[in-house]
């Protein structure tokens, strides 16, 4: 029998609270691995995906705004962009492609979005990407013909075939069904991507759909716009030139840096949810000094027959730090499943919400150094018990005196 | 010439091979003291001499409060003495630091309860492995063996709770001489068990010391236990502190 | 643990301190000369003490310069009702005019009248990478400057003013 086997035999015996104080510890650790894998997972996420472009040309207004609208498909639109903008920033000689969007109507709450065949004949939405199909076949642009992000398809059981009545703007509103009928002709791949959360349609079918401005029939809500490579500066020159110089449109770029923007702006949330997993965690660590502790009192004979069989009293100050550590050390896995549970959930409402796609299981430092902090954190509650039982007295404490 | 031994030369007596001491523990001029919560210092225990040869088996006569458990704690090492020397299977134990004292009772001392002082966590089985940790090592087959020899074979799995109090008297027995002790104390041993249990438990124990070849010092006020014994002493003759406490 | 907490406190106080756009940047009015970085890597004019900037860029092959009107720091647009306005360079001893016309510009929403950006359009551009000049009259929202000597593409630091 050795120190472990004292500890293990001494969670055993004080089972119940054992259990609770390595859950309060799971809690914990769980909480700080959420907040923490989940904020640099959704930060590297959002501010690495842009669709496969460079920048966005909108109407004035936030940067955000439009990313949010034109890549994550979210957000209404700041205004409408005039088909000669269009032209105009697709003639540049810096730009490789510009592919324009038209937004305003949904189906049962998600998005219709309007768009050229460019968009998945030419683009390409990660490095040697391009968007393909599951099944079915890419519409026709001067008909009436529809193809699914593959979330929507599962979602609202939509095959090729199926057919649809759109609604008017962004917001589902039963009321607002518009007469025409739209067919799906597709079901795109998962992309792991916003476009996975929308249905796509020829642009004109937004522009034209009846309700809307005919005297905006040729306008769109933004461009994407993905620049030549080796053009370095050309983002910048247009970025001068719209931002700047100009004040009727808006470009946003780099698209990433628009996205980490947000990130720095929210950076205090972050900081307030780091403290709160942190908070937590002195807390349970609080409660194994607590627990053990107060057991004290009533392990004193238990600790003086120890020194009594031989033990010193240094064997007996490592068995109580070891008993602190080995309830966080329980509670760590504990909080591997919690985290487990936590980061599913969240990457389940992301991919449901946002259309951005976290993994729960891929490797994080703080994988590794949070649960080395915990087991640290318990050894440290132990060592004020640990000095009480060191100062067991042992004949005091052993049968009374004859 | 043998220039360390010339001939006529007086013989050096540190030359000379030691004779073996006689006695496996040797006592002169303990002294143990506690201070009282008033501040005053009471003197627990002051013994001149005592001396328990190896095999050896012997008695302590005393009544409650006559300093024979602290006594016993002096010689276990458990407790440090004020003064004097104990010698225990040749080694100067008093003068040994603590962690000393520790590895030393481990390995040469088995030390029996009144209450038992059982671990409640622990099987029987754990209990006596338990008692083998601290010095030579477990030895699971010679621990078995032990609990086997005093009859609780078929309760290696039980828990302390689930004995009864002659069983549990067996466990700590077993435990006691886990380690091959050279010294076997019992401080009341049959102070908690009903009379049968209390003379047969007895029995098992000075049986189990003869065949370890421990020598074994009980303390105890019941002259029922004392009746089974050759040697026995009075500890309120032995212990002045004693005597002087209640001298008139 | 408890280093990394501080860490933390200190990284976010400086993602925090940077979101706030409050913030004086004291280093960047304490001297009179420093440096501007003209946006399109052109040649800075400075008109008046660092009043206003004019940013001439040359493009050789097609023999134009376009002159960008800008604000003190060189950072935001200003815009001017004027429809041209002349510079006198001098090329080979002789004095050649470069007038300078406004460009409108859907893009950005400029008209004549209402722009920041002017060019000129000269064939002896092409083959002149230097030369001295002198800005002659220009008015910037309230400002008029007058016979704004300069070098292209050195620039010129002092400017005259009414």
């Amino acid at each position: 029998m050795n120190l472990f086997g004292i500890v293990f035999r001494s969670l055993r015996q004080h089972a119940l609270s054992t259990v609770v104080t390595a859950a309060s510890v799971a809690l914990a650790g769980g909480l700080l691995l959420t907040v923490w894998v989940a904020k640099s997972q959704s930060q590297a996420t959002f501010t690495g995906v842009n669709a496969g472009f460079d920048a966005v040309l909108g109407a004035r207004g936030s940067k955000l705004q439009l990313v949010l609208n034109a890549i994550f498909h979210l957000e209404a639109s700041p205004g409408n962009v005039a088909w000669s903008d269009f032209l105009d920033v697709q003639k540049n000689p810096s730009v490789e492609l510009a592919v324009p969007l038209a937004v305003g109507d949904n189906y049962r709450g998600y998005r219709l979005v309007g768009t050229t065949s460019d968009l998945f004949d030419k683009a390409q939405y990660a490095p040697r990407k391009k968007f393909t199909l599951s099944s079915g076949e890419w519409f026709d642009p001067t008909r009436r013909e529809a193809v699914v992000g593959d979330f929507v398809a599962r979602k609202m059981n939509l095959k090729p075939g199926d057919t649809f009545h759109p609604f008017h703007g962004l917001i589902f509103d039963e009321k607002n069904q518009h007469a025409e009928t739209y067919v799906v002709v597709g079901v795109l791949k998962p992309s792991n991507t916003p476009a996975d959360r929308v249905i796509w349609i020829p642009l004109a079918g937004i522009q034209r759909m009846s309700g809307h401005d005919p005297k905006a029939a040729t306008d769109v809500s933004a461009v994407l716009v993905k620049l030549k490579a080796g053009s370095a500066l050309a983002g910048f020159q247009l970025d001068m030139m719209y931002n700047k110089q100009g004040n009727r449109l808006t470009f946003a770029w780099p698209i990433g840096s628009v996205m980490a923007g947000l990130f720095d702006k929210i950076g205090w949330f972050d900081l307030v949810l780091t403290l709160v997993a942190w908070l937590v965690a002195l807390v349970a660590s609080a409660s194994i000094l607590a627990s053990i502790y107060n057991s004290m009192n009533e392990r004193r004979r238990e600790l003086a027959i120890l020194r009594a069989l031989g033990a010193r009293r240094s064997i007996v100050f490592a068995a109580i730090v070891l008993e602190a550590a080995t309830i966080s050390a329980l509670g760590v896995v504990g909080g591997f499943g919690i985290y487990a549970a936590l980061m599913s959930g969240v990457a389940g409402i992301l991919r449901a919400q946002v259309g951005v796609v976290l993994n729960p299981f891929a490797f994080h430092p703080v994988m590794l150094w949070s649960p080395a902090a915990f087991i640290g954190l318990g050894a440290l509650a132990g060592i004020v018990p640990a000095v009480k039982a060191y100062r067991t007295d042992v004949a005091h404490n052993l049968a009374p005196v004859s | 010439m043998n220039v360390f031994n010339p001939p006529n030369a007086p013989l050096n007596h540190d030359l000379q091979v030691k004779k073996p001491d006689p006695f496996l523990l040797r006592i002169t001029g303990l002294e143990k003291s506690f201070r009282a919560p008033d501040g005053a210092r009471h003197r627990i225990v002051e013994v001149p001499e005592f001396a328990l040869a190896a095999n050896d088996e012997f008695a302590l006569a005393g009544e409650s409060g006559s300093g024979k458990t602290t006594f016993l704690n002096l010689i276990a090492g458990i407790l440090r003495a004020d003064a004097g020397t104990i010698q225990l299977d040749g080694a100067a134990v008093s003068s040994f630091s603590e962690s000393e004292r520790d590895r030393f009772r481990a390995t040469t001392i088995g030390y029996i309860f009144q209450t038992f002082n059982l671990l409640q966590g622990y099987t029987c089985l754990e209990n006596v492995l338990l008692g083998m940790s601290f010095g030579a090592g477990a030895d699971r087959a010679f621990a078995e063996a032990l609990l086997k020899r005093v009859g609780l074979g078929n309760r290696l799995k039980h828990y302390p709770r689930q004995l009864s109090s002659g069983q549990q008297q067996r466990v700590a027995v077993a435990r006691a001489l886990a380690n091959k002790p050279k010294l076997v104390l019992a401080d009341e041993p049959t102070g908690n068990l009903d009379h049968k249990n209390a003379s047969e438990s007895l029995k098992l124990i000075r049986e189990a010391c003869r065949e370890s070849s421990a020598a074994f010092l009980v303390v105890s006020h019941d002259r029922e236990v004392l009746a089974q014994f050759e040697r026995v002493g009075d500890f309120h003759k032995i212990n002045r502190a004693f005597a002087a406490e209640t001298a008139p | 643990m408890k280093p990394k907490l501080l860490f933390n406190f200190a990284l976010a106080a400086a993602i925090c301190g940077g979101c706030s756009k409050s913030e004086d940047t004291p280093k960047t009015e304490a001297v009179h000369k420093h440096e501007h970085k003209p946006p399109h890597g052109g040649t800075p004019v400075e008109l008046g003490q660092d009043e206003y900037h004019m940013e001439l860029v040359r493009d050789a092959a097609a023999g134009t310069m376009q002159a960008f009107i800008f604000d003190g720091e060189l950072e935001n647009f200003v815009r001017i009702p004027a429809g041209s306005f002349t510079v006198g360079a001098k090329v080979a001893g002789k004095e050649e005019p470069l007038v300078f016309q406004a460009v409108p510009n859907v893009a950005t929403g400029e008209t004549v009248g209402d722009t920041a950006l002017f060019e000129a359009r000269v064939d002896w551009l092409k083959a002149t990478p230097e030369f001295d000049a002198v800005l002659k009259e220009i008015t910037v929202r309230t400002k008029t400057y007058t016979n704004v000597a300069f070098n292209f593409p050195k620039g010129a630091d002092a400017g005259g003013k009414k």
